[in-house]
């Protein structure tokens, strides 16, 4: 053999070993370094979906209690104002308790606690109705105990002239809603 | 029969540059067997990971799904303490008016008429969520509740209206804030109008919701002590 084509065939073979090196050694490393860092990195990753999924099925298991939960709370502060339910429950209440309802004012505010990061409104009737002593109170007593939230801030009782048994009275009730809309009415 | 050579011995001439060539060529052809073998072992390995990585992607993206979908429990779970707190937050404190009235009615002393009477809880709450949000001052303020406006036949029925008040329930002082002659034509008869104002216990409230230990109340017997004496 030659001298030349020695020379010829090394020129060859380095010319292959760097088209090898340089077109299917290095991308194929590089590309397994990259592979195997993302399978670690999924494998991580799909152990924090583990504990996730496994905390979600437990509180899917217990849907039911929190939607039960979420119901009674629902019942103490409704998402909306209803003022229509509110009114029908007042007049329903001054039947029962036997007193007459002269007017009812509403006013509705926001109430923003920052402290406690804590959002709601606050429906406040100003309610004057007619009836004896007692009568009254059975009123307020009812109020009190409803289901949905609701505090008798101020009650004023004053003695009509014409009749002692009857009590001219403005009570002050404030209810409480999560949502921001409202109908005021009167 | 061996040949005998007489002619001088050749002598052989080393080449040096071909014996470099030879070595350079076959470390090259080594090197070059060494890199396919590595490129072979490096392409499978590669060939492998690809297909393990595809595999991991799909099964971590079934089961974010997964997990997004049943994130919607978790809101809920979220949604319903918010509800909770502030539910507790807003029941933690309620007067109920209706049996504190109850009770100021059976303690209405003969030879007495009650023309007005006004419990106020504005006053009580909005210092409730004042302690709660800034914080107690250094002096808790009186907390009025209670107002009466009424007409006594004499000095001994308020007095013993103002007794009863301060054992009320909640109440930590009651005063009086006027008495004065007054006229009844139609019946011809002189009476004392007067009117008492009633103070919030707020004592107890304080401690239940943990504002500030150690604040305590005036004692009732001390208050209607200076009450008594005042009236004397």
């Amino acid at each position: 053999m030659s001298t030349r084509i020695k020379i010829i065939i090394i020129v060859a073979i380095i010319i292959v070993i760097i088209l090898l090196t340089v077109l299917v050694l290095i991308p194929n490393i590089t590309g397994s370094i990259g592979n195997n860092t993302a399978i670690e990195a999924e494998k991580q990753n799909y152990q924090v979906l583990n504990n996730q999924l496994e905390e979600s099925v437990a509180v899917k298991d217990e849907y039911y209690l929190l939607n039960a939960e979420y119901q009674k709370y629902l019942l103490k502060l409704p998402s909306e104002s209803d003022i229509s339910v509110i009114t029908n429950e007042l007049y329903d209440i001054a039947d029962y308790s036997n007193v007459e309802i002269n007017s009812i004012d509403y006013s509705e505010e926001s109430v923003n606690l920052e402290k406690e990061k804590m959002k709601f409104n606050k429906i406040i009737s100003d309610v004057t109705i007619v009836g004896s002593y007692y009568d009254v109170i059975n009123f307020v007593n009812v109020i009190e105990k409803m289901p949905r939230i609701a505090k008798v801030s101020n009650v004023m009782m004053q003695s009509t002239d014409d009749n002692y048994e009857s009590l001219n009275t403005y009570i002050k009730i404030e209810m409480y809603s999560e949502s921001k809309t409202i109908s005021i009415g009167k | 029969m061996r040949t005998i050579n007489l002619l001088p011995k050749e002598e052989k001439v080393r080449d040096v540059k071909s014996i470099i060539l030879n070595v350079v060529l076959v470390i090259m052809v080594v090197l070059m067997v060494v890199v396919g073998i590595l490129t072979v072992v490096v392409y499978n390995i590669n060939s492998e990971l690809t297909p393990e990585l595809e595999d991991h992607e799909r099964v971590n993206l079934q089961l974010n799904n997964y997990v997004r979908k049943l994130d919607i429990y978790n809101d809920f779970k979220d949604k319903v303490k918010e509800k909770e707190k502030t539910v507790e937050y807003l029941q933690e404190v309620e007067i109920t008016w209706s049996d504190a009235l109850i009770d100021f009615g059976k303690k209405i002393p003969e030879n007495m008429y009650i023309t007005l009477i006004e419990v106020d809880g504005e006053e009580f709450y909005k210092f409730i969520s004042q302690a709660r949000e800034e914080g107690l001052g250094e002096e808790i303020e009186k907390v009025k509740y209670l107002t009466i406006d009424g007409y006594a036949l004499g000095y001994t029925d308020i007095t013993k209206m103002l007794v009863q008040i301060n054992n009320m329930e909640n109440t930590t002082e009651a005063t009086i804030n006027s008495i004065y002659k007054d006229y009844i034509t139609d019946s011809n008869i002189e009476v004392l109008a007067f009117t008492i104002s009633a103070y919030f216990d707020v004592g107890p409230y304080i401690e239940e919701l943990g504002l500030e230990e150690g604040r305590t109340a005036p004692a009732k017997e001390e208050v209607l002590e200076e009450e008594i004496q005042a009236m004397d």
